[in-house]
């Protein structure tokens, strides 16, 4: 759905986005990672055909960038980082505008059905200038969807939202995909990351990593493996046991648990609970250790992929 | 171009400047006002004799010039609009997604000549018409016929919506260029320089506005609207509005 090869937007001598690929696969969430300065919104706007890049191809629905720009926007919902509504307006009116110049069919049905959807349908008459920011971001959710784009490109959707809105617009982005919708988002929060995308790409300029969140975090599990065992000082009295080992390279002991270091955990982590349990160790679980999106999030911005 | 997404813009940025209450207040009031004044120094100052009776040649004379201060009564209107319509968009940061929808740059900037220029147009044939009201009843049959001759009527209908549209136009490109509107409307104002040299040269008897001399004016300004619309999607640098607009 969408396509990106190598693109590249410098602005005055200063590198924005460098030798930038992936691709979206139809239905998919990808994630925009990183600090502020990533290159995140710039990547966004180029593929909204607001920008162009300075070296590089991209397509979207088929479109291709500085091709066929028009088809690249009327391919696309974007919501911008702030909503950019205009305040003065009501609610409706803000939808129909957009309706109108994407040349919906029925821009006050269209407008209408998005408004009782967000449970803004009270308030439709009202001046946006008087919303909270709760709903002004669902407001440019919806004006992003009124000519059901099948591609959504989402900056920063919950930032500045208290997190009861934002587990809704969430839920919501979630019900998108459902819906079949192909999702670029870009976000600096690791947990919606995780929660939403089914791919995250990790981007400093360049592309630092692209994968699935769990695999990004077992980039850095570094095969550790984790063993609890019944006797609460189990980790000092066995330890010396799996350093015989000949697989075992670490061993550190934690109260009643073992932190190992194998070289292939799913071969050598039978021979390992075997030898534990020789020496008399009770144990309880055996699971390879887990990190957090964020603590892979740090890591590969500090030191990079291993 | 899509006349359609330019009627939606125009609609959007009028539906917005109804909220503007004072400002529409405080430029129908002064437009109204100097028109009044105009004419009443127009019709009653000019007078002969002790009896005072009503100098028909200075009022004529007078009562032409009030046509050239027609002209730029759009501008008062126009301005205000114009000067603020690229940056009120950049303000609100509106600009990002009205640019990612399919309208074009020359949709954009030709909604935003109208939706300015319009409302100066219909200032301009209101002072107009309260001004031909008062010609009618209060001077004589021939010189109202004579004030509000066929030139006139061709000055009033054709140049000032045109001089109404570049005005609006430079305005506009200001708002595209400038930060702050205050600098825009400095820009912008530029077009009230060649009326108020028509206007003196008119007063010094060295130009005579005949109706081909007037058809002739229109070709012009019509030509330089189009001209300006061409320069302003030239000069208009999406990228660096969006981008550097902070």
């Amino acid at each position: 759905m969408i396509r990106v090869r190598n693109l590249t937007r410098r602005f005055d001598g200063v590198t924005a986005v460098q030798d930038l690929s992936f691709d979206v696969a139809p239905g998919e969430i990808l994630g925009l990672l990183g600090p502020n300065g990533a290159g995140k919104t710039t990547t966004l706007r180029m593929l909204a055909a607001l920008i162009s890049p300075t070296a590089g191809e991209a397509t979207v629905c088929g479109h291709r960038l500085g091709e066929d720009d028009p088809g690249v926007r009327r391919s696309i919902g974007l919501l911008t980082e702030t909503p950019g509504l205009y305040d003065r307006l009501s609610a409706r009116k803000n939808l129909e505008v957009y309706a109108r110049l994407h040349g919906v069919a029925d821009p006050a049905g269209r407008a209408g059905h998005y408004l009782e959807l967000l449970d803004l349908g009270g308030r439709r008459e009202e001046p946006v200038g008087t919303f909270s920011r709760g709903m002004r971001q669902k407001l440019a959710l919806a004006r992003a969807l009124l000519h059901e784009p099948r591609v959504l490109l989402l900056d920063e959707p919950t930032a500045g939202l208290d997190p009861r809105i934002a587990r809704l617009v969430r839920d919501w982005i979630e019900e998108l995909r459902q819906g079949g919708r192909t999702i670029l988002l870009s976000t600096h929060n690791l947990e919606e990351a995780e929660r939403l995308c089914d791919r995250v790409a990790l981007l400093r300029t360049r592309l630092v990593a692209l994968d699935r969140p769990a695999a990004l975090r077992g980039l850095f599990s570094g095969g550790r493996t984790i063993v609890r065992l019944a006797q609460p000082d189990g980790g000092i009295r066995f330890a010396a046991a799996l350093r015989a080992l000949p697989f075992v390279t670490e061993v550190e002991a934690q109260g009643d648990a073992l932190v190992v270091s194998v070289d292939q955990p799913e071969e050598d982590t039978p021979a390992l609970v075997r030898a534990l349990v020789e020496a008399g160790a009770e144990v309880i679980e055996v699971s390879p250790e887990r990190r957090t999106l964020e603590e892979a999030y740090l890591q590969l911005m500090t030191e990079g992929p291993s | 171009m899509n006349p359609g997404r330019i009627r939606v813009l125009i609609e959007k940025d009028w539906a917005e400047l109804r909220k503007e209450r004072a400002m529409i207040a405080t430029t129908l009031g002064v437009t109204l006002l100097l028109v009044v004044v105009f004419l009443a120094v127009a019709i009653y100052v000019p007078r002969i004799g002790d009896a005072g009776v009503p100098d028909r040649a200075g009022q004529l004379l007078l009562l032409r010039q009030l046509v050239l201060l027609l002209l730029m009564v759009p501008e008062f209107a126009t301005m205000a609009i114009a000067t603020y319509s690229v940056i009120g968009e950049k303000r609100a940061r509106s600009l990002e997604p009205l640019l990612a929808t399919p309208i074009t740059t020359a949709e954009l900037l030709a909604a935003k000549f109208l939706s300015a220029a319009i409302p100066g147009i219909a200032l301009t044939w209101l002072a107009f018409g309260v001004s031909a009201l008062a010609v009618w009843g209060l001077t004589s049959a021939d010189v109202a016929r004579l004030a509000l001759s066929g030139d006139v009527l061709l000055l009033v209908f054709v140049i000032a919506p045109l001089v109404a549209l570049l005005g609006a136009g430079l305005g506009v490109i200001a708002s595209s260029r400038a930060s702050d509107p205050r600098s825009a409307q400095q820009i912008g104002v530029l077009v009230i320089v060649p009326l108020v040299g028509l206007l003196i040269l008119q007063l010094e008897g060295l130009l005579s506005l005949t109706p081909d001399a007037i058809l002739a004016g229109a070709a012009v300004l019509a030509a330089g609207v189009l001209l300006l619309l061409r320069i302003g999607v030239a000069l208009f640098r999406r990228e660096t509005i969006l981008t550097r607009w902070r």
